[in-house]
């Protein structure tokens, strides 16, 4: 049973130059929904999320938005329609302080939103609240982190695409970062979620999509695909 | 025997008053550097472009000022228009010339700019001829005399713009919402766009801006030093002095530049010829691409993303 779409990306080809990133990649996240994209070094995932935000041009196929055709819609765009991602390596700017990094990370909405966004988000991360003077770029890497998703959600996200939210963590910081992502999730946002600890992300999916070269070879729910033979093998070391 | 004290003590007066003298015209001619080289760093700061074309905002301000005096408008008002027809000017750069080749590189950026100010310098030349012309001062040219040097009232004017440009700038990039985009964009491009900034928008903007700097620095300095058609090589060459004297794209740096660029060539000026004047910028220039690639105030050499 899968909710109604409201991601659907349909036979999408990405290049760079002459290099093919994706090939033919389908796939669609429901609404409410957690589905994770799990995939090796390389796999073409950040490339997915890219083309998703419209950051990257697609070579062939569609990306369907809520029913509505986005393939070439230009980013800041989609970003108003709530396509909200969270890059690799979690990109603060360094030299602005956190609340300015916030305030722009809802820069898509108006000002009463900003300020009644920023209010929730400083109560679910009180550190950053205690932090909102200081540069950014002084924070630890866990509240960097921190700071990333935050600023994703001061967009007021209607699905949010996390690239690799655990790169880089120590697991205690790991799982306060995947709390959030299931607060998030049982707050009704739906979310997609590039990661390459697949064990951690198909715990946590209600489905999951396996990438390879640029294809997507296996999709099925979470747990089913935590017992598949081949992703045991290859991506959860077992 | 009373003469000795006082030729000494008239020496001294006359070597401060020199002094003096010399320190005003360098503060004002480097505050005008400042502006044009504050226009390279905003462009520097949301593209990685250095807009050679800087110094022909200057030269489009100053001419049109000169034309709008001509048909017969009252100063103030030709000084306004002449800024915002140099606005335009610098919009219409951006969208014509740099936005159709956004995905070139960075070089390729920098090669149009110089052909565009190539271009700008011949059609000025077709318009207004290659005769020098003036404007008056905008308000009378008496020197107010201060410890025996005489300083303009243009000057004072050229220095008081300068400092409510730089205050305007400092509210713009800290407060606002738009100039914080900018300033999001110039850290990182990508991190921008996936906030919802159209950073294509940005880039027309930072032309705009960076145009309007060229042009209040073109009518400033215009009643003091004479406007012609290529009065902007030199200035934009001071101003790009100025830029990466003070790190290339840290604005206050730009603006420290420009005064340290004004005031050695003014010293040099006074103090040994004034044929090595334009030596000071080529030899700051050099000594800082080689010495300090990152100018006196630079943090870091950015790199693009
Ligand atoms: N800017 C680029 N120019 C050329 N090739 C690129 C570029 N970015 C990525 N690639 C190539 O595209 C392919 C997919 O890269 P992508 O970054 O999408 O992989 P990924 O699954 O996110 O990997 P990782 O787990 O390392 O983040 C790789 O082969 C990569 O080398
Ligand atoms: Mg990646």
């Amino acid at each position: 049973m899968i909710a109604r779409p409201l991601l659907q990306v349909t036979r999408l080809g990405c290049h760079y130059g002459p290099i093919q990133a994706l090939d033919d990649v389908s796939l669609t996240v429901g609404d409410g929904e957690l589905v994770a994209l799990v995939g090796a070094n390389g796999a073409g995932k950040t490339t997915l999320l890219r083309a998703v935000s419209g950051v990257q041009p697609a070579s062939a196929g569609a990306i369907l938005f809520d029913g509505v055709d986005i393939t070439t819609l230009a980013a800041e765009r989609r970003v108003r329609l709530g396509i909200i991602q969270v890059p690799e390596g979690r990109q603060v700017l360094g030299p602005m302080t956190v609340e300015d990094n916030l305030t722009l990370g809802g820069y898509s909405r108006t000002r009463a939103e900003v300020a009644d966004t920023l209010e929730q988000v400083y109560a679910m991360f009180p550190v950053l609240k205690e932090r909102r003077g200081q540069a950014a770029g002084i924070l630890s890497g866990g509240q960097q982190q921190m700071l990333a998703i935050a600023r994703g959600l001061m967009a007021r996200p209607r699905i949010l695409l996390l690239d690799e939210p655990s790169m880089g963590l120590s697991p205690i910081l790991v799982d306060e970062v995947f709390e959030k992502v299931a607060a998030q999730k049982a707050q009704g946002t739906t979310i997609f979620l590039v990661e390459q600890n697949a064990f951690l992300a198909l715990s946590v999916a209600d489905r999951a999509y396996v990438l390879e070269a640029g294809k997507v070879i296996l999709s099925d729910t979470g747990e089913a695909l935590k017992t598949n033979e081949k992703v045991k093998a290859a991506y959860l070391g077992l | 025997m009373a003469g000795k004290p006082l030729f000494l003590q008239w020496l001294l007066i006359s070597v401060l008053a020199e002094f003096l003298q010399f320190l005003f015209s360098g503060v004002t001619i480097g505050a005008t550097y400042a502006l044009v080289g504050l226009g390279f760093a905003i462009i520097y700061n949301a593209s990685h472009v250095i807009n050679f074309a800087q110094g022909e905002f200057v030269m489009i301000s100053g001419m049109s000022t000169v034309s709008l005096l001509a048909v017969g408008m009252p100063l103030p008002v030709a000084l306004l228009l002449a800024v915002g027809i140099t606005v335009v000017v610098g919009v219409a750069l951006e969208k014509f010339a740099v936005e159709p080749a956004r995905n070139a590189s960075v070089v390729t950026l920098i090669i149009i700019t110089i052909g565009a100010s190539i271009f700008l310098r011949g059609a000025a030349e077709v318009i207004w001829g290659r005769d020098f012309h003036s404007v008056p001062a905008f308000s009378g040219s008496e020197p107010i005399i201060i410890g025996g040097a005489a300083l303009l009232p243009q000057s004072l004017w050229v220095i008081g713009a300068t400092v409510v440009v730089i205050i305007a700038l400092r509210w713009f990039f800290g407060r606002t919402r738009t100039g914080k985009a900018m300033l999001a964009t110039s850290y990182n491009p990508l991190v921008a766009r996936l906030m919802g900034i159209n950073t294509r928008f940005i880039l027309s903007l930072s032309f705009g801006l960076a145009a309007m700097l060229g042009a209040l620095a073109g009518i400033l300095i215009a009643p003091i030093s004479l406007t012609y058609p290529s009065v902007g090589v030199m200035l934009g060459l001071k101003g790009f002095c100025a830029a990466i004297l003070g790190g290339l794209g840290n604005p206050m740096g730009a603006i420290l530049g420009g005064l340290i660029v004004g005031v050695s060539e003014a010293m040099t000026a006074g103090y040994i010829s004034s044929a090595y004047k334009d030596a000071v910028a080529f030899v700051i220039i050099l000594v800082v691409l080689v010495m300090i690639p990152n100018g006196l105030f630079g943090v870091k050499g950015t790199e693009r993303v």
